[in-house]
C-alpha cells in the first residue's frame, strides 16, 4: 500500500488534472472516462518500474492515459457507442432547435473521434499530445520512445490521414455549431 | 500563409473545438474517486464490479484481498477447493469405486484405437481355424497387402483345396482338385468371420458399424474387446498387442444353442501377423502361384 501511494504522490498527483483532462477530452463520455482512468491506472501500476526510470516520466504517464483512451475508442469502433445517460436525464427535455444543434456536435464528434480511432497508435498518440496537450516534439519522442525526427513525421502523417479523412467537415461550420451549443 | 500551413491550421483548430476542455465538475468528481481509490483503497470505493476485477488481478496483494469482488474465489478459497478434491480422488481410488463413465470411455478409446492401426496396418496374415467343426474343418489363410490385393487359401487335412484371389470386389478362384479356375463374385458361401477378415478395412468397418462393444469385461480390460454380432448373437473377442492396437487374435463363439444367452463354445479363431513382406506374385492369380 505504501508503494501506491509513493507512486501516487511522486508521479500521479501532479499530473491528476491533466491525465483526467486528457482522457476525457478524448472518450468524452463520463462511464467511459472513469473506466479509461482507470484502465491507465492499471498500467502505470503494472509498468511502475519503467515509469520510475524513464526519463520523463510525467510524458510517459500522459502518454498512458491518451493510450488508454484510444483504446477506449478503438473499442467503441467495434461496438455501438453508449450514449450518455445524463443526456436523458435533462428533464424538462430541450427544445428543437437545441436539440439540432446538439445533435449536428454530437455528429461531428463522433466522426472526429472515429478519425482518430482509425489512425495507428503511434500517429494517433502523436497527434493527440501535440495537439490535445500540446507537447513538444522532444516530449514526444521521448514518451513515445523514438526520435524527434520520427515523433515529427507520425505528427505529420497523423495529421495528413486526418485531413483526408476529415476534409467533408467544413471546421469553421463546426465551429459555429459549437459556440452556439 | 501556405494552403498546407492553413490546412493543419484548420484541422488543429477543429480538433480542439471538437476535443475540448470542457470536463463536467460531476465527471471529475468521480475520476477524482477512482484516483483516490488507487491512492488509499478506501473500503467506500464505488468502482464498478468490472473495474474491481480488473485491479484485483493486478494490484498487490493488500488491494486484492480489499477488493476482491464477490464471487471471484480468493486463493486461500481455491487451496482448500483443491485439497478437497484431492482427498475425494484418493478417497475414491482407495475405495475401489470405478466409473462406469470412465470405463466406457476407456473401452471405446481402445476401440477407436485399433480401428485406426487396422486402417493403417500395410500387410496382413492371418489363420482362421473353425474347431468345433472337428478334425475335417477347413483351415483358412488370408494374405492381405495395402493395395489392396486378398489371397485366400482353403486348406482341408488333405492339403491345399482352393485359392481365393480378391481383388476391387472381384474374385478369381482355382480349385486345386479340379484344375479350374473361374473368375466369380465374391460368394455367399464365406461364413461369418471371414467376411469380416478378408481385410483390416472389413474388419475395422465391421468393429466400427455393426459390432456393438460391450462392457468391461475385467480379466481382460487391458488387451481385449469384447463385442456383440447383432445379426446373429455371435460374441467376438478380439486381444490385440497393448504397444501396436493391433490383433493379435479373435475368436467368435455363437450363442448358446439352449436360448438362454452367453456364448457357446468357440466357433472360429483367428490369428494374425501384421506388416511383415508378402511375396507379390502370391497375390496375383495364377496357378503357378496357386500352388
Amino acid at each position: 500500500m505504501e508503494d501506491s501511494e509513493g507512486i501516487y504522490e511522486e508521479l500521479i498527483a501532479p499530473l491528476e488534472s491533466r491525465m483526467l483532462r486528457s482522457i476525457w477530452r478524448v472518450v468524452r463520455s463520463s462511464e467511459l472516462a472513469e473506466d479509461t482512468l482507470q484502465d491507465a491506472l492499471t498500467i502505470i501500476w503494472k509498468k511502475r518500474g519503467m515509469v520510475r526510470r524513464h526519463p520523463n516520466p510525467q510524458a510517459l504517464i500522459l502518454k498512458i492515459s491518451l493510450n488508454s483512451a484510444y483504446d477506449t475508442l478503438r473499442r467503441l469502433k467495434r461496438s455501438p457507442r453508449q450514449e450518455e445517460i445524463s443526456v436523458l436525464n435533462n428533464v424538462p427535455g430541450p427544445p428543437a432547435r437545441e436539440v439540432t444543434r446538439t445533435l449536428a456536435a454530437k455528429e461531428l464528434e463522433d466522426q472526429v473521434l472515429h478519425a482518430i480511432g482509425r489512425l495507428p497508435r503511434k500517429q494517433a498518440l502523436a497527434v493527440l499530445m501535440r495537439i490535445i496537450q500540446e507537447e513538444s516534439f522532444d516530449v514526444i519522442a521521448r514518451a513515445l520512445g523514438c526520435s524527434e525526427v520520427t515523433a515529427r513525421i507520425h505528427v505529420s502523417k497523423g495529421r495528413a490521414r486526418l485531413q483526408r479523412w476529415l476534409a467533408h467537415l467544413d471546421p469553421s461550420a463546426g465551429k459555429e455549431a459549437s459556440d452556439e451549443c | 500563409m501556405s494552403a498546407d500551413r492553413r490546412n493543419e491550421h484548420d484541422l488543429d483548430r477543429l480538433l480542439k473545438q471538437v476535443l475540448k476542455d470542457d470536463l463536467p465538475s460531476e465527471t471529475e468528481f468521480r475520476m477524482k474517486k477512482r484516483l483516490a481509490a488507487f491512492r488509499s483503497a478506501p473500503e467506500s470505493s464505488d468502482d464498478t464490479k468490472a473495474a474491481q476485477g480488473r485491479r484485483w488481478r493486478i494490484l498487490p496483494p493488500v488491494f486484492a484481498q480489499r477488493h476482491a469482488p464477490v464471487g471471484v474465489f480468493r486463493k486461500e478459497v481455491l487451496a482448500c477447493l483443491s485439497a478437497a478434491m484431492l482427498v475425494a480422488g484418493v478417497v475414491i481410488h482407495l475405495g475401489g469405486y470405478q466409473s462406469l463413465l470412465a470405463n466406457s470411455i476407456s473401452l471405446l478409446k481402445m476401440s477407436v484405437s485399433l480401428t485406426e492401426q487396422l486402417r493403417l496396418a500395410r500387410s496382413m496374415d492371418c489363420v482362421i481355424r473353425m474347431p468345433a467343426l472337428g478334425s475335417s474343418a477347413p483351415r483358412y489363410r488370408i494374405r492381405w497387402v495395402r493395395d489392396g490385393h486378398t489371397r485366400m487359401d482353403v486348406e482341408s487335412p488333405r492339403g491345399l483345396e482352393r485359392t481365393l484371389w480378391i481383388f476391387q470386389g472381384n474374385v478369381t478362384a482355382f480349385s486345386y482338385e479340379s484344375g479350374l479356375s473361374s473368375a466369380t463374385p465374391p460368394g455367399p458361401d464365406l461364413q461369418e468371420p471371414l467376411p469380416a477378415l478378408v481385410s483390416p478395412n472389413d474388419l475395422a468397418r465391421r468393429i466400427s458399424e455393426t459390432w456393438e462393444l460391450q462392457p468391461e469385461n475385467k480379466r481382460h480390460i487391458s488387451s481385449s474387446l469384447v463385442f456383440i454380432d447383432h445379426r446373429d448373437g455371435a460374441t467376438i473377442e478380439v486381444y490385440f498387442d497393448k504397444s501396436s492396437y493391433l490383433p493379435v487374435s479373435l475368436n467368435r463363439k455363437p450363442p448358446k444353442a439352449d436360448g438362454k444367452g452367453g456364448p457357446g463354445g468357440v466357433a472360429t479363431t483367428a490369428v494374425f501377423i501384421w506388416n511383415q513382406p508378402i511375396e507379390p506374385e502370391l497375390l496375383v492369380p495364377s496357378l503357378k502361384s496357386g500352388r
